[in-house]
């Protein structure tokens, strides 16, 4: 049940923009107050259509938000009919000055239209991913290269911009990215070496930014074989860090 | 019928007519829409998820054909319209990341007029709908799907319009509305399948009509008779110049057959018992 409404009050106003959706139920709701004498065809129509277009959402629990985004024409729509119905407000409460419920719809549409584009500057960006994996692409390598990440989100991103090879490391636990250990690393270069028959690997990883990068010692291997090949802040907030390891399968391992 | 003095009116009244000021104001929020969806590009030039996995389909159709994406997927269920408007784009020399763009962007960025045509036929206000065009335009979803290379801003711009012109259909009950509507409705349809949502809607039309008694039942199936025909003739058209009729034809029909088996199946069943 939980999830169904879920799709009412999250899904639907995530895809709206939530100021814009709670505007849009009100104005649905005034809408349907104030031409409710109409009846007209497509008064029954529109009135049963927008009911039909949110109930089957909510019955087959639509499972992205992406799913209700044909419900931005009529939110809008009726957020901007309540914007405008507030001129009336002085019905309700006759003490308002005229003055301010005048201008009242001005300033609310002023108010929502600078939200909205905050929110759009205030984009948290996504971009080491394309940075990084075109730093692989450039990366001059001799014979095979392949790429090892846990990450399935980002996988196709990696390939795409990389140009490379990816393999998504199923058989381990899905926080991998924040505990990638030496020995998780020697595991995915014998892999790599054993399946692949590559010569360099890429090891992609998402680490706490405090957390220092793993050296090639606690890998049983030497400078030239690993290296940290790129770090950059995974987002604004710089608390993680999106890392690569480079790895020359090729090089003699130091001994332990 | 409102009455506005043409001297005075600098076209911000509600009358049908649109006046200077109006077009001046669309304008704007047009430029507003365009500002920044560019912005947002330079903010996030990365392409997403899905958006990476389309352009790779793109990629495939574009240097080895239709039957190179079949081959790749095992079995082609998408609507083809979307990735054969970025192959043609590719065709014509831009990269599958640009012609993604152009489409994804143009679209967002024409995004408002949807907004804005919606709106005034369903209020006859013209400060209404240049408030649903202006919030249309600042909306963050459409401003950062259309900067992806996936199917949603195009669908929304053509489902969009799909919805103005049934609105405009059972508003005006003019059997070109009808022909346009159903034209788009095709468009849409092979860009996203959710389109299919809008057929129950004209059932909801039909009982609408036929309870309230306002139209002669005849002139109802001819209208969605010609609503039916615009959509087939709009969908069969596009699939034959992207090259896909013939796959998806047996796609679809393999489709319906399975279903209709199951059906039959489950029918038997309850026969036996």
């Amino acid at each position: 049940m939980m999830t169904i409404l879920e799709v009412f009050y999250k899904d639907i106003p995530a895809i709206v923009f939530e100021p814009l959706a709670v505007l849009g139920w009100c104005g649905l709701v005034l809408a349907l107050i104030s031409f409710r004498k109409e009846r007209s065809v497509l008064y029954l129509t529109v009135t049963f259509s927008l009911v039909f277009m949110i109930l089957w959402r909510m019955v087959i629990q639509i499972i992205s938000a992406r799913y209700a985004q044909i419900l931005i024409f009529p939110m809008t729509a009726a957020a901007a009919f309540f914007i405008f119905q507030l001129e009336h407000l002085r019905r309700i409460f006759p003490a308002v000055p005229e003055k301010y419920v005048k201008c009242l719809p001005v300033c609310i549409l002023g108010i929502l239209t600078v939200v909205c584009i905050l929110k759009n500057l205030n984009y948290n960006t996504y971009t080491p991913v394309m940075d990084i994996s075109r730093l692989v692409r450039e990366d001059r390598v001799p014979g095979k290269a392949v790429i090892y990440t846990m990450d399935l989100d980002r996988l196709r991103q990696i390939e795409y911009y990389s140009g490379k090879e990816v393999h998504h490391l199923k058989p381990f636990p899905k926080n991998y990215d924040r505990v990638l250990t030496p020995a998780l690393c020697r595991q995915i270069m014998a892999q790599a070496a054993e399946n692949d028959a590559a010569e360099t690997v890429y090891i992609f990883a998402v680490s706490a930014g405090k957390k220092a990068p793993i050296a090639a010692k606690e890998v049983g291997m030497s400078d030239a074989a690993w290296r940290l090949f790129a770090e950059k802040p995974f987002n604004r907030k710089g608390k993680r860090v999106f890392r690569v390891y480079k790895c020359s399968l090729k090089n003699p391992a130091v001994s332990q | 019928m409102d009455v506005v003095d043409k001297k005075t009116d600098t076209g911000m009244s509600n009358s049908a007519g649109m006046g200077k000021a109006v077009w001046a104001a669309l304008a704007g929020i047009l430029l507003l829409s365009c500002i920044l969806i560019l912005l947002q590009r330079t903010m996030e030039p990365q392409m997403g998820r899905d958006s990476c996995y389309y352009l790779v389909l793109v990629d495939l159709w574009h240097t080895g054909g239709f039957q190179s994406v079949v081959d790749f997927l095992g079995e082609f269920w998408f609507p083809p319209l979307h990735l054969f408007l970025l192959v043609l784009l590719a065709r014509a020399g831009l990269s599958p990341e640009s012609a993604a763009l152009v489409i994804g962007m143009g679209c967002g960025m024409l995004m408002p007029l949807v907004s804005f045509a919606i709106a005034r036929e369903l209020f006859h206000d013209k400060r209404l709908a240049l408030a649903a065009a202006l919030l249309t335009a600042v909306n963050p979803s459409i401003i950062g799907m259309a900067v992806q290379a996936q199917r949603d801003v195009p669908y929304l711009f053509c489902a969009g319009w799909c919805i103005f012109l049934l609105i405009a259909a059972v508003r005006r009950r003019q059997w070109f509305w009808w022909c346009g509507a159903g034209g788009v409705f095709g468009v849409s349809m092979l860009i996203r399948y959710e389109t299919a949502e809008f057929l129950p809607l004209l059932g909801i039309y039909l009982i609408a009509v036929l309870w309230k008694k306002q139209q002669k039942w005849y002139s109802v199936i001819r209208d969605l008779s010609l609503f039916a025909a615009s959509a087939l003739i709009s969908m069969i058209l596009l699939l034959w110049c992207s090259g896909t009729l013939d796959y998806m034809s047996r796609a679809y029909y393999r489709y319906f057959e399975g279903q209709t088996g199951a059906l039959f199946r489950l029918y038997k069943k309850g026969e036996r018992k």
